[in-house]
């Protein structure tokens, strides 16, 4: 699993510098109008609204460095069985008053068998499920044109002893030229300022860190991601109980 | 006095506006551009351009493919001087883009003003000062 991260470690430190690189630049540029202002004796609303600004970005790398913090983590730290349909559950529950905020239906079938478990760390699970639901409830928010009643389906169920869950919105859609580069790090078809492009890469991260993988496609209506993970084996329940 | 004038294209809305703080502090005309598109519309619309710099990755297009179009503009309304601002530490050098110049984020202020200077005095702007 740690190979898969260094397989994008070079890629990752490109676009960590890229992306830190934006906001140092308005950093830089905001001191340099901010030392301007003080030398020509201009003071007040339009020196605190470049500190403002400079705060602004100094915010925007730490959003960045806290997601890349995560990247560091263990793989194999936390990896222990846990219940599938809970951490869906309590995950679909972090976004639920969000989308009944937005007036976004949310369709979930759960065909699973009682207990079912899979190995890896519960919240790192249940994040890669709130980020793709809130990143379907932005694609809804950010969709042009007269689009249908919004709706997010989450399909769960086992097929050949893989776990196949899917989120799938009625948003229109992925670009079709970002849709191979979706899981890029700082990859994001979200406005500027609106999202890190972490999410996505993240997310693949901790699948595979379980085994496992994601993938998108669009369909009819909107995209749909596709996460296949391997059911805990029953050595590892074995383990557990003992 | 005709005040030179610049093309910021950049679709990260502080820093070119930050830059186009600095450079109108400085002399120049700057006209901000979120857009490969309305740069073109601009510089078709007759926009007097001594400089246009941008950056590489705009959210509806390639800089590089932009500068390229610029090229191909006739002689009044093509930009004197051509400039990349990026911060991407793998884009190779200016001349693969055909660039005069190319900055690197985070640069200075200052450096690029110097830059764009001596560039439009070498090529005897017309427009300039």
């Amino acid at each position: 699993m740690q190979s898969a991260k260094l397989a994008t470690l070079g890629e990752m430190a490109t676009a960590i510098a890229h992306e830190t690189n934006q906001p140092l630049a308005v950093i830089k540029m905001a001191v340099a109008n901010a030392r301007r202002l003080i030398l020509a004796g201009v003071v007040g609303d339009a020196l605190l609204a470049k500190l403002a600004r400079i705060d602004g970005q100094v915010d925007r790398v730490k959003t960045i460095t806290d997601q890349i913090r995560r990247y560091g983590r263990p793989a194999s730290r936390q990896q222990e069985p846990f219940g599938v349909e809970k951490a869906l559950t309590l995950a679909i529950g972090f976004v639920a008053e969000q989308y009944r905020a937005a007036g976004i239906r949310l369709d979930i079938q759960l065909d699973l068998p009682d207990e079912l478990r899979i190995s890896g760390e519960q919240t790192m699970f249940e994040q890669v499920i709130v980020n793709l639901l809130i990143n379907a409830r932005d694609a809804i928010a950010s969709a042009d044109g007269d689009r249908p009643p919004p709706i997010v389906w989450v399909r769960a169920k086992v097929e050949s002893e893989t776990l196949l869950i899917t989120v799938e919105d009625n948003a229109g859609g992925i670009r079709p030229d970002m849709l191979t580069k979706l899981f890029e790090p700082f990859r994001t078809t979200k406005p500027a300022g609106k999202g890190t492009g972490l999410g996505l890469s993240l997310s693949r991260s901790i699948l595979r860190d379980m085994a496992g993988d994601i993938e998108a496609e669009n369909v009819a209506l909107g995209a749909r991601f596709r996460i296949r993970l391997p059911i805990a084996i029953p050595q590892e329940l074995g383990r557990e109980a003992a | 006095l005709t005040a030179r004038s610049i093309i910021v294209c950049d679709d990260e809305p502080e820093l070119a506006y930050e830059l186009a703080e600095f450079l109108e502090s400085n002399g120049w005309r700057v006209l901000v551009c979120a857009s490969i598109a309305s740069v073109k519309s601009a510089l078709i619309g007759g926009f007097p351009a001594t400089c246009l710099l941008t950056d590489l990755r705009v959210s509806d297009g390639d800089g590089a493919e932009l500068l390229e179009w610029t090229r191909q503009l006739p002689q009044p309304l093509r930009p004197a001087i051509t400039a990349v601002i990026t911060g991407h530490a793998a884009d190779p050098a200016s001349g693969s883009f055909g660039a005069d110049l190319i900055f690197f984020k985070p640069v200075d202020p200052f450096a690029v003003l110097s830059d764009v200077n001596r560039k439009a005095a070498e090529i005897g702007d017309a427009a300039a000062i």
